[in-house]
């Protein structure tokens, strides 16, 4: 081993103008503060191209109309990587006052304290709302925003709203001897058989938890019981769904889209298959596949089928914005852009520009969405299926019930017995929504970081030695 | 010689692998989005579509995300350097209390997860006011304990007798370094720094986590705004992601003998 003499007078010099080289960049590259008039609100979203220029419009449209207040519209990206930013943001007390969040992340933030209810502010006599605009919102846009397992309190609102759909090729249907949309599920399978002797695919299946909760309420059932704690997959109606789904894939009338794809859009403008499930957004996508291939394809959309003897149902999906406690003041200029984005002219120009539905029932009798209804008739079968939706389940935990229930699906459609995936996502369910409480002492907590880092040092230690006279 | 034809099979095999993924990119940057949707799935564009990647470069501030990602990966790369050439030489040449101990405890890291780090290190940034800055995407990545451990395997292999030659002409240790070492090590510190800039360039959580505004996105970054709730722009996706990863392709070309060099190399004993 090389031994040399100690650090001389010229390197103790070198290093020291290194440190006071890198000391100096981090004082000019720290930010600096700048304090403004107006009261800033910022709002974390995931909305991107021509959806995020839509949004702009709105703010900017707002910020104009207010000197008091600027509200800066920061995208983030997918929901998954706005969870992930939110997360330490939370932890380090650094939240922005408005966050797009879909109900079980709400329902993660509530947990940790930092959501602020809407509430408050909804029923303020002075910034609130009229009784007139509350009962103008539809009513399952503001019951989806309140979440049972926290007083029932409104801690979000409705932002990018849409239902679940049934999607189908109008021409593909009349080759096989039907000119309307199935009411039924025994109709939709009666009619996939149809198409099937076309040579042609009858469902376009893309798994998707969402759908198979629209099929249970289709099916008459609940996804979760009434006190939100115990799920309901081991019910009828939840086997009914599953079932429904193995019997389309057994007989060959529905085929799997791989994960993560539209081929289901492309099979179905293409009249390779007659059907597919999906959001109310979907709508414009189809158009566009349709003008860009060059097809003259007629199709439609209606609610998706329900159970005989069932009512007809579908899901609400969409996020919703989350105000998070900062300070009184950003609080109350965060609601006042809420309030702005939910007047009926924003939402109706947001729902023209982005397909999703607007929050208020006066929005749908503008002029201007009129005209845009006339020419966009699928948007307007949404609107009029609105009344059908139900909300899923908001209580935290549910976005892991959602992966096992992806599961189940994916399960059924690789040919395990329904019954049987029934059963697994049940126990599953349950285990989720009820984990077992850990609290661990802080003597026990200490002991076991103690061992862990012991551990650690101790392997690594030993990797050195053993390196160290290997090569001695 | 059947030998020899086995292992060129093998070879060209796996390299036909490695490019059909970026081949596959370089075609569906050329296609329609229709013909992204097609099935069965189109392997080659019915007419090339130049126009993607001025569209997706629309999309986003990608020169300004292209600035930033330059930036902090050259500024990362610098500072694993010079943290790494001086860690690993102290870990390798010097005799100190503890060097084992410490050694292991930061081959110990190695097996943390960058997943149960990621909370704490941005509160670490936040508290620091580094928010936002520059500091935040470059200063917590200066430092890499795969790197030191590569450079010490290298300072660990060059002969004693250079360091005892250097000290009678009456270098000490931070002379002998930089003019006897270092220049000694290129191979090694090629593929030190091909590492860092490209595990920086790739980042794309950690610059989301501590950066709010666009004028401090990276470029990863901005391949996410194809990314929509109902749907992906595939043929914009992979149009940026030709354009995004391009500076990456010619950096290795250009040390690509130096890399190999030090990646077969380390902690060989000359």
């Amino acid at each position: 081993m090389m031994t040399g003499p100690r650090i001389n007078a010229d390197e103790r010099r070198y290093f020291r103008s290194v440190c006071a080289l890198i000391l100096l960049w981090m004082l000019i590259a720290a930010p600096s503060s700048g304090a403004g008039e107006r009261i800033e609100v910022a709002i974390w979203h995931s909305q991107s191209m021509e959806k995020r220029d839509a949004f702009r419009e709105i703010v900017d449209a707002f910020n104009d109309s207010r000197g008091d207040i600027f509200v800066k519209e920061i995208y983030i990206g997918p929901y998954t990587q706005l969870y992930q930013k939110l997360a330490p943001a939370i932890r380090a007390g650094r939240t922005p006052a408005l966050a797009v969040a879909y109900e079980s992340m709400v329902s993660s933030f509530a947990r940790a304290g930092v959501v602020a209810a809407f509430d408050d502010y909804l029923y303020d006599p002075r910034i609130g709302l009229s009784k007139e605009s509350r009962e103008d919102i539809f009513s399952v846009f503001l019951e989806t925003n309140r979440y049972p397992r926290f007083g029932n309190r409104m801690l979000s609102f409705p932002f990018t709203k849409s239902i679940l759909m049934m999607y189908y090729n109008l021409d593909l249907l009349r080759a096989a001897g039907h000119d309307r949309a199935p009411e039924t599920w025994d109709e939709f399978t009666e009619m996939c058989r149809d198409v099937k002797k076309l040579g042609r695919e009858g469902y376009a299946l893309s798994v998707d938890p969402s759908t198979v909760d629209g099929m249970v309420f289709s099916f008459g059932g609940e996804v979760i019981s009434a006190d939100h704690k115990r799920p309901l997959f081991d019910q009828p109606e939840a086997l009914a769904a599953l079932k429904t789904i193995e019997t389309l894939i057994g007989e060959g009338l529905a085929y799997r889209i791989p994960h993560g794809t539209y081929h289901d859009r492309e099979a179905v403008v293409a009249g390779r298959a007659a059907f597919l499930i999906r959001s109310s957004t979907t709508g414009p996508y189809l158009a566009r596949n349709i003008r860009k291939l060059g097809l003259k394809t007629d199709w439609d959309m209606a609610v998706i089928p329900h159970g005989r003897g069932c009512k007809r149902s579908t899901v609400l999906f969409g996020a919703n914005i989350c105000m998070f406690k900062t300070s009184p003041e950003v609080q109350r200029a965060a609601w006042e852009f809420v309030k702005f984005f939910i007047s009926p002219e924003a939402t109706a120009k947001w729902s023209m520009a982005t397909g999703y539905l607007p929050v208020r029932k006066s929005a749908t009798k503008l002029p201007q969405m009129q005209a845009f209804y006339a020419k966009a008739r699928q948007n307007r079968r949404a609107l009029e299926a609105l009344q059908y939706a139900r909300r899923e389940p908001n209580v935290s935990g549910w976005q892991d019930v959602r992966r096992a229930l992806a599961s189940a699906e994916a399960a059924v459609c690789q040919g395990e017995p329904a019954e049987k995936v029934a059963r697994k996502l049940q126990r599953e369910a349950e285990a989720i929504l009820n984990p077992p409480e850990h609290k661990p002492t802080d003597a026990g907590f200490l002991a076991g970081l103690a061992i862990i880092a012991a551990m650690f040092v101790g392997g690594g230690y030993w990797l050195a030695r053993r390196g160290g006279t290997a090569e001695a | 010689m059947a030998r020899r034809i086995g292992t060129h099979i093998l070879l060209i095999l796996g390299a036909v692998v490695m490019v059909s993924a970026f081949a596959w990119m370089l075609s569906t940057s050329l296609m329609t989005d229709a013909e992204t949707q097609k099935v069965p799935i189109a392997l080659v564009p019915e007419s090339p579509q130049w126009g993607n990647f001025a569209e997706a470069y629309d999309q986003a501030p990608f020169e300004r995300y292209f600035i930033n990602s330059m930036i902090t990966s050259v500024a990362v790369t610098a500072g694993v350097l010079f943290s790494s050439i001086l860690a690993g030489y102290a870990f390798a040449c010097l005799e100190f209390r503890g060097r084992r101990l410490i050694f292991g405890a930061l081959l110990a890291t190695m097996m943390i997860p960058f997943e149960v780090t990621v909370i704490p290190n941005s509160l670490i940034v936040m508290r620091l006011g580094w928010y936002d800055t520059y500091l935040a995407l470059i200063v917590p990545w200066t430092a890499s304990v795969f790197s030191i451990f590569l450079l010490r395997q290298f300072f660990k292999s060059l002969p004693r007798d250079y360091f005892e030659a250097a000290q009678i002409d009456g270098c000490g240790h931070w002379r002998y370094l930089w003019q006897v070492a270092v220049p000694m090590m290129w191979p090694a510190l090629v593929t030190v720094g091909l590492f860092a800039f490209l595990g920086s360039w790739n980042s794309l959580l950690w610059p989301l986590i501590v950066t709010d505004s666009e004028m401090m996105r990276t470029l990863q970054f901005g391949l996410t705004v194809f990314l929509q709730e109902e749907h992906t722009e595939v043929h914009l996706l992979m149009a940026a992601s030709a354009f995004t990863m391009a500076p990456v392709v010619v950096l290795y070309l250009i040390l690509q003998r130096r890399f190999i060099e030090g990646v077969t190399g380390a902690g060989l004993k000359q």
